[in-house]
């Protein structure tokens, strides 16, 4: 709602110009004595006369003088940078006209000028006069259906500046609000839209949309005001924007991914005395497959990097200087890095006023604006809110991929290691900003392994960019919604929703209500879920799916604030049989014949188009337009749902609870309804040869059991059932039948695992609902068995091998068979703090963490197990301390009697060096049991018995050693490798067990390969995911696997190799 | 049992008459074999604690220096990271990755493991060396080799591991299109020492000896050894043999899986079989130790370490054979010895295995391949990136210092052999159970050819 308060654009002076252009000058000069020139745009060829057309990347304004200019920046199809200066844009809002006023122009001038008058001596305006002129207009308030055609007159109020809208809106909220002696309105229409948003709605100009322009002037140089290489005047009548049916490619973009590394002696970097030592960029161009260049500023000297330029910098102020000047001298349109906008610009900043640079912070297209950083917040996906920091940048857009992946994908971990594994199949090497410092300070090869590092953290979100189509579904949200591209990143889902409604308002004379909300309490009832049946099903359920629900029932029933009546239906002249009543709540709505809604014809907008957009996509071939079609459904579709939000958000724009729960109260009929139906029809009563059930709803979904039929059958029936069922609704709401899941294990709400069919000859998948398999807090084991088990359950339909299966972990991991890797926890290390005196919010995480037992959650005051193993490394080695923010690995290990568990976690590193002894009975009854319970519930008779017998029974002796504390009271002695029975020292075997050495050794041989045939795999794989032979790996990413497998292996493989070569020693 | 009567055959055995109607002694020359050190792993070494990277790097110091460079050539270039300030042709020095789409990765699921190489279109090679990695452009480049027959050669060909010089344009920031490749320069020539008498080193790979099968045709190679079998042309042969080599695969493969797992849990029943086998060949090397020295190299088929260069056998495995004679002499695998004075060097066989996995040199004979490890001045470039091998630290044990006179790999298709230069002699030797095939060698004349025994 405080969007137009914020709309203040920047000042512009016209002294400016001077200055900029010698700033410009100035730093081009720079560029092309730094060698870049080669890499900078080529130079535009305009043809004045001609018109000339951009793609819009972002769209602002700013005043100069008593003048507002909205100010266009974009690319040219030639990949030249424009800014286009529009003239004579006036802002306005509209008002219900007083029914006094008198409509004749004297009346209104006269109208105008007491107005005037009044705001004048109101302090916000200091005198001056903000109302430019009143139109006279014949509107509808979009909310209510109060009769055909019941337009009114409104005033359609000009002023001077953008901001007088919101200060006007702001003066009628109080009392003194007479003039002509006339009560003027408290509400006001539209007073709430940014200037530039309004100048688009005006001119259908849509976010990343093609503009041509007529009639225009082009600044000379003396006259720019920005580094764009062209510089446009036009008045707003000669803008056209070009529809997207003729012109939807994207513009050659320029995109530079950056990544910076600092250089800490202890801890975690501080912008205060810990250097920048490299700054590694990567430009390319949308579209080329080749980049354009890739470089890396290092201080201190660095060895070169084939395919990489390398400067090297004694003093950190060149090196940053240099880069500011790469960077405004490429020009990129777009900047993209991982965990940019959070740490890698802010620290350039904070860097650069720290080493009290001047003029530094151009990264924007303004050479006189410096970027600052703001406090600002974003919602994620798998997070929350989060604190964020919002950094001016003018003319180009920021794309932070790690706040990408945070609003769009639920993952355990946000590392950039997680990330680029989950997504491109990459590990990518880690090396801890411990060893960072160490490198930097030792010579230039060693800085060089750095420099390919951060080369290589600089790349990941480029590639990440184009595999997650993130450039394309951006673009298509912003032409789809119609915002300006960076509302997607800085503001929320309402003015998205917002721009598509004010469109298609204007185009119909309705006119949007700018209200006020006050949060109310008032809640309404959400989805219908119809309980689970748990159990383990072993005959095919079909799922009856309601495709887009929600915006489905809005269209059927006609739902919009403007078919809503809030009276009786006679009374503005309509006849029963005219309006819909919903259930429960009882709202009324106008019939689509009588009036069609707002909100009904945005989303049939979206959804045709996302049809069009689907069926090109089922043709296209170029794999650039399949992502662009691609993009362009997703984003159609998800428009199409945050309709529904748009109507239910409380502190929204134009929140109407009618309309939102009368929603959900269809939806709970309707699937209520699907369930009595199957129930009905498909009844032994009805000639049905089984009596069908249904087991379990939601939302949107039905899942019935018709009875014991095959694959093929009860596809046949589902498809029967929904084509019947979908005739009793409305258009467009269709109930439809996709798939069959046979078996399916149900285990709760949300909760569910099957096997999934589409076509009754093969099966498509496992398909999971709520598995522990995913939840990053578990150790690997557990994902690992989750899913073994579900093969054996769901594939080979082979409960005893299910549980055989479980047995045998459960027996491996008491003799130590299990690899360390999967039994490593993670947990993400908060401000200490917080971890600290956190007791209020764990109080709340108890429930969820039931799974770690009692031991942790009846003393949730005391300490967590990743707090204590943070400690632990800090007084181990300070340098190599994990921060705020680290992912903590952990294992739990065998402790004294009686002792927390948190105390007996340990640094995995560490256990595997140490050969500290695992507490496999934590891992059997803390982490394994409860979701393997689960699983099992409703196969087997009685779960428990998985825990209990004699595969729990033989336990792993671990050898003592002889560095801990016990070890001090053991004394050594030499056993038989076989026996152990105790024997002489330097002899291998005891005389019992000499006849069986040859059994022995090769016992020993084959123990010793499979280690040899590991190490060389781990090994090898880490040499060729570094990109080099000849250097040594350093990585110690512990995100990945190989990570602990490496390290144990190479001991593991020392010890056997001792015990062989005793062997041999004694045979000789 | 006879000997195969080719035209190459023919040739020799006539060559061998002659020979034998001089002489005739049932006589054998006691040559002494002195291993070299290089292949054996000192205790110290076993700490594992070196990367792989030192080998490459061992590797590129030694090889480096091997290569003809003019001093003012300009286009020669240093390290590969001076590349980028370059224009035009260059040279440059460097070990060769080859990044390959099929071949199987640890991270990778799916992996069609039935493929039998994992050689594909898509495969890039980058010359490497301490500064960096500079990508290759190859279509058709030439291979200059030392015959001065030049071979065109394109990505297929190469393996990672091999150490070249490139000549080459710069084509892109950072891919040099090659043009040629040259070789490191080959050591001299060594020598050849005549002995007093003739005398035959006999090589045989590959006995994948199954007690659960029919094992005559070991007799009969031992029949022949020992001279029973055998009345005509050559038949004084065995008994000029000074030396049997056995080059790895004794024992046949246990199981076909690789699942160590299973392995360990069955060892029981495995080693059963083992034991049988390792019995059966044990009788059959006691039957020869009285007839004729014998050495012994580990193979992919033996208990004990996988890792090159494996670690030879033990005693325990040969009770038997020790009872009789304590002269059986066990070799690393690869080996380096002195027969005499005749220098010799071998492997298994698993350095040209791996070779043929990672690239395409079907149509070649594997004394093709065998040919070209000498030519890169190395003889098993894939490891250690495919070729399972042990970390060492101060030396690349794999770089060829000096050309043997006699080099050979076992365990191979194809018999096949060649003379690369003045006294040298490769060759390829076949598995003996597949083609019941032996090799011999006159140690005076570096003449070479196979006996088969059916």
């Amino acid at each position: 709602m405080a969007e137009q308060d914020d709309d203040v654009g920047a000042i512009f002076d016209q002294q400016n110009i001077k200055r900029i252009y010698e700033e410009q000058q100035r730093m081009e000069a720079k560029f092309k004595e730094s060698g870049w020139q080669l890499f900078s745009r080529s130079p535009p060829k305009i043809n004045s006369s001609k018109p000339l057309q951009f793609m819009q990347l972002e769209c602002d304004y700013y005043t100069q003088g008593q003048q507002s200019v909205i100010r266009m920046f974009g690319v040219t199809a030639e990949g030249n940078s424009i800014l286009c200066h529009v003239f004579n844009f006036l802002s306005f809002f509209y008002m219900q006209a007083p029914v006094e006023l008198l409509l004749e122009p004297q009346h209104i001038q006269q109208f105008q000028k007491e107005f005037n008058v009044l705001l004048a001596k109101q302090k916000n305006f200091g005198g001056k006069e903000p109302i430019l002129k009143i139109e006279v207009c014949q509107k509808e308030s979009i909310r209510y259906y109060k009769g055909d055609n019941k337009k009114i007159n409104y005033l359609k109020i000009y002023v001077v500046q953008p901001v007088y809208v919101a200060q006007i809106r702001n003066f009628l909220k109080s009392d003194n609000r007479m003039v002509c002696d006339m009560e003027l309105p408290q509400l006001t229409f539209e007073s709430n839209i940014p200037y530039a948003l309004r100048f688009m709605i005006e001119y259908d100009i849509v976010g990343m949309g093609w503009i041509e322009l007529k009639d225009y002037v082009i600044r000379d140089d003396q006259n720019k005001i920005s580094s764009c290489q062209i510089e446009i005047n036009v008045d707003c009548l000669h803008v056209k924007s070009i529809p997207l049916d003729e012109k939807s490619d994207i513009a050659p973009l320029r995109i530079l991914s950056f990544d910076i590394e600092c250089a800490a002696e202890k801890g975690f970097p501080n912008e205060e005395h810990d250097p920048i030592i490299q700054i590694a960029c990567i430009v390319k161009v949308h579209n080329r497959s080749e980049e354009l260049i890739r470089v890396v500023f290092t201080l201190g000297d660095c060895e070169k990097i084939p395919g990489a330029w390398v400067k090297s910098f004694q003093k950190e102020e060149d090196l940053l200087n240099e880069f500011q000047v790469f960077f405004s001298g490429l020009d990129p349109d777009i900047i993209i890095g991982y965990n940019i906008q959070n740490f890698d610009i802010p620290y350039i900043l904070n860097r650069a006023h720290n080493l009290r640079l001047k003029n530094y912070g151009i990264f924007g297209r303004i050479p006189t604006t410096q970027s600052v950083i703001k406090n600002g917040k974003f919602l994620s996906k798998a997070m929350g809110m989060r604190e964020t920091k919002d950094i001016n940048i003018e003319g180009r857009i920021q794309l932070d991929m790690m706040i990408h992946m945070m609003k769009e994908h639920k993952l355990s971990s946000f590392s950039l290691n997680n990330v680029s594994f989950q997504f491109l199949k990459q590990q990518k090497e880690d090396v801890h900003y411990s060893i960072i410092y160490t490198l930097q300070n030792k010579s230039p090869e060693t800085r060089k392994r750095i420099a390919v590092y951060c080369l290589k953290d600089a790349e990941l979100p480029i590639l990440l960019m184009d595999k997650l189509c993130c450039l394309y579904n951006y673009t298509e949200m912003a032409r789809v919604t119609g915002v300006p591209i960076n509302y997607l990143f800085m503001r929320g889902q309402q003015i998205k929703v917002a721009s598509q409604l004010l469109r298609k308002a204007k185009h119909y004379d309705f006119i949007i209500p700018t209200e006020h909300f006050k949060s109310t309490d008032q809640e309404y009832q959400g989805a219908f879920v119809l309980d689970p049946v748990k159990n383990f099903y072993k005959v095919p359920i079909a799922t009856l799916d309601f495709a887009s629900l929600y915006p489905s029932i809005m269209m059927a029933h006609n739902m919009c604030y403007s078919t809503l009546l809030n009276t009786s239906p006679n009374k503005v002249g309509l006849e029963e049989e005219q309006v819909t009543i919903s259930p429960e709540t009882n709202a009324i709505f106008v019939k689509p014949n009588i009036r069609k809604g707002m909100l009904p014809l945005i989303l049939e907008d979206l959804i045709n188009a996302r049809k069009k957009a689907k069926n090109q996509l089922a043709q296209e071939t170029d794999p650039f337009k399949k992502a662009v079609l691609d993009g362009r459904q997703l984003a159609l579709k998800i428009s199409a749902n945050s309709v529904y939000g748009f109507t239910g958000a409380q502190v929204g724009q134009l929140p109407c609870l009618e309309i939102s729960a009368s929603i959900t109260s269809f939806g709970r009929q309707m699937i209520q309804f699907t369930r009595d139906t199957v129930l009905e029809h498909y009844s032994k009563k009805n000639g049905a040869q089984f009596d069908a059930e249904v087991i379990y709803g939601d939302t949107d979904s039905v899942m019935v059991k018709f009875g014991d039929y095959s694959v093929e059958q009860a596809m046949a029936l589902g498809r029967e059932a929904a084509a019947l069922i979908s005739k009793k609704f409305i258009q467009p709401i269709k109930l439809e039948f996709e798939k069959v899941y046979f078996p399916y294990l149900l285990m709760n709400r949300k909760r569910y695992a099957g096997q999934l069919w589409t076509k009754p000859d093969k099966p498509d998948k496992i398909d999971t609902k709520g598995i522990e398999s995913v939840r990053r807090d578990n150790c690997f084991l557990i994902r690992k068995m989750v899913t073994e088990i579900l093969y054996f359950l769901l594939i080979k339909q082979d409960e005893k091998s299910a549980v055989q299966y479980t047995k045998e972990q459960i027996r491996n991991l008491y003799l130590n068979k299990v690899d360390i890797s999967e039994l490593v926890i993670t947990k993400s290390l908060n401000s200490k703090k917080e971890d600290k005196d956190g007791g209020k919010d764990k109080d709340k995480k108890k429930n969820q963490n039931e799974d770690d037992g009692n031991k942790l959650t009846k003393n949730y005051k005391q300490k967590q197990a990743h707090v204590v193993v943070a400690e632990k490394m800090q007084n181990r080695d300070a340098s190599n301390a994990p921060s705020a923010g680290d992912r903590i690995a952990y294992i739990i290990i065998q402790g004294a009697k009686g002792s927390k568990t948190y105390e007996n976690a340990e640094d995995p590193v560490e256990v595997l060096e140490k050969d500290f002894p695992i507490d496999f009975d934590y891992y059997v009854n803390n982490q394994i049991k409860k979701p393997i319970m689960r699983l099992f519930e409703f196969v087997i008779p009685n779960p428990e018995s998985i825990f209990v017998g004699d595969h729990t029974m033989s336990r792993y002796i671990p050898k003592v050693n002889i560095n801990s504390a016990l070890g001090k009271f053991v004394q050594k002695r030499t056993a038989c490798l076989n026996c152990k029975k105790v024997i002489k020292e330097n002899e291998a075997l005891c005389n019992f067990c000499h006849d069986k050495t040859l059994e022995i050794m090769t016992k020993s041989s084959i123990k010793l390969q499979e280690l040899q045939i590991n190490y060389h795999k781990y090994w090898t794989t880490c040499q060729s995911c570094q990109g080099s032979l000849l250097g040594d790996i350093l990585c110690s990413n512990r995100d990945c696997e190989i990570y602990y497998k490496r390290i144990k292996v190479q001991r593991d493989l020392k010890e056997q190799w001792d015990e062989i070569d005793k062997l041999y020693a004694q045979q000789q | 049992m006879e000997v195969e009567t080719n035209t190459d055959m023919s040739f020799i055995l006539q060559k061998l008459k002659i020979n034998s109607e001089k002489k005739f002694k049932h006589q054998r020359i006691g040559l002494e074999i002195k291993q070299s050190i290089k292949f054996y792993l000192s205790p110290k070494n076993k700490q594992i604690k070196t990367q792989y990277s030192h080998i490459y790097y061992m590797r590129y110091l030694n090889l480096a220096k091997r290569f003809q460079i003019n001093s003012e050539d300009s286009q020669f270039i240093e390290l590969i990271q001076k590349i980028q300030n370059q224009q035009g042709t260059i040279k440059a020095i460097g070990t060769v990755f080859k990044e390959m789409k099929l071949k199987p990765y640890y991270f990778c699921q799916n992996q069609n493991k039935s493929l039998q190489d994992y050689v594909s279109n898509e495969d890039v090679c980058y010359l490497e060396d301490r500064s960096g990695r500079v990508k290759l452009q190859i279509n058709n480049a030439l291979l200059c080799l030392p015959n001065k027959k030049d071979k065109i050669i394109n990505v297929s060909d190469l393996v990672t591991g091999i150490t070249l010089m490139i000549e080459g344009q710069i084509v892109a920031n950072n891919i040099v299109k090659v043009e040629k490749f040259y070789l490191p320069i080959l050591p001299e020539t060594p020598m050849l020492k005549q002995l007093n008498s003739t005398s035959y080193l006999c090589l045989i790979s590959g006995l994948n000896y199954n007690a659960l099968e029919s094992t005559t045709k070991y007799r009969h190679m031992i029949d022949y050894l020992q001279g029973n079998l055998y009345s005509g042309e050559g038949s004084e042969i065995p008994y000029q043999i000074s030396q049997v080599i056995f080059l790895g695969n004794l024992y046949c493969k246990l199981e076909e899986t690789t699942d160590q797992q299973i392995l360990q849990q069955d060892f029981k029943g495995l080693y059963n079989k083992l034991q049988l086998n390792i019995k059966g060949v044990d009788e059959l090397i006691s039957q020869l130790i009285s007839v004729t020295p014998v050495a012994i190299m580990p193979g992919v088929n033996e208990p004990v370490s996988q890792m090159l260069p494996q670690t030879p056998l033990h005693k325990s495995h040969f009770p038997e054979t020790f009872d009789k004679s304590n002269q059986l002499v066990f070799l690393t695998n690869p080996t380096e010895f002195t027969l005499g004075d005749i220098k010799i060097l071998g492997t298994s066989g698993q350095n040209i295995q791996d070779i043929k996995k990672y690239s395409l040199v079907k149509n070649q004979e594997d004394v093709d391949i065998l040919e070209m490890t000498l030519y890169y001045g190395h003889i098993a470039p894939t490891a250690p990136d495919t070729l399972i091998s042990f970390p060492q630290q101060d030396q690349d044990p794999f770089v060829l210092q000096e050309l043997p006179n006699i080099y050979f790999a076992g365990n191979m298709q194809k018999f096949g052999t060649k003379m690369v230069t003045d006294n040298v002699r490769i060759v390829s030797v076949p598995a003996f159970s597949e083609t019941g095939t032996i090799c011999l060698i006159n140690l005076n004349t570096l003449e070479c050819f196979p006996v088969h025994i059916q």
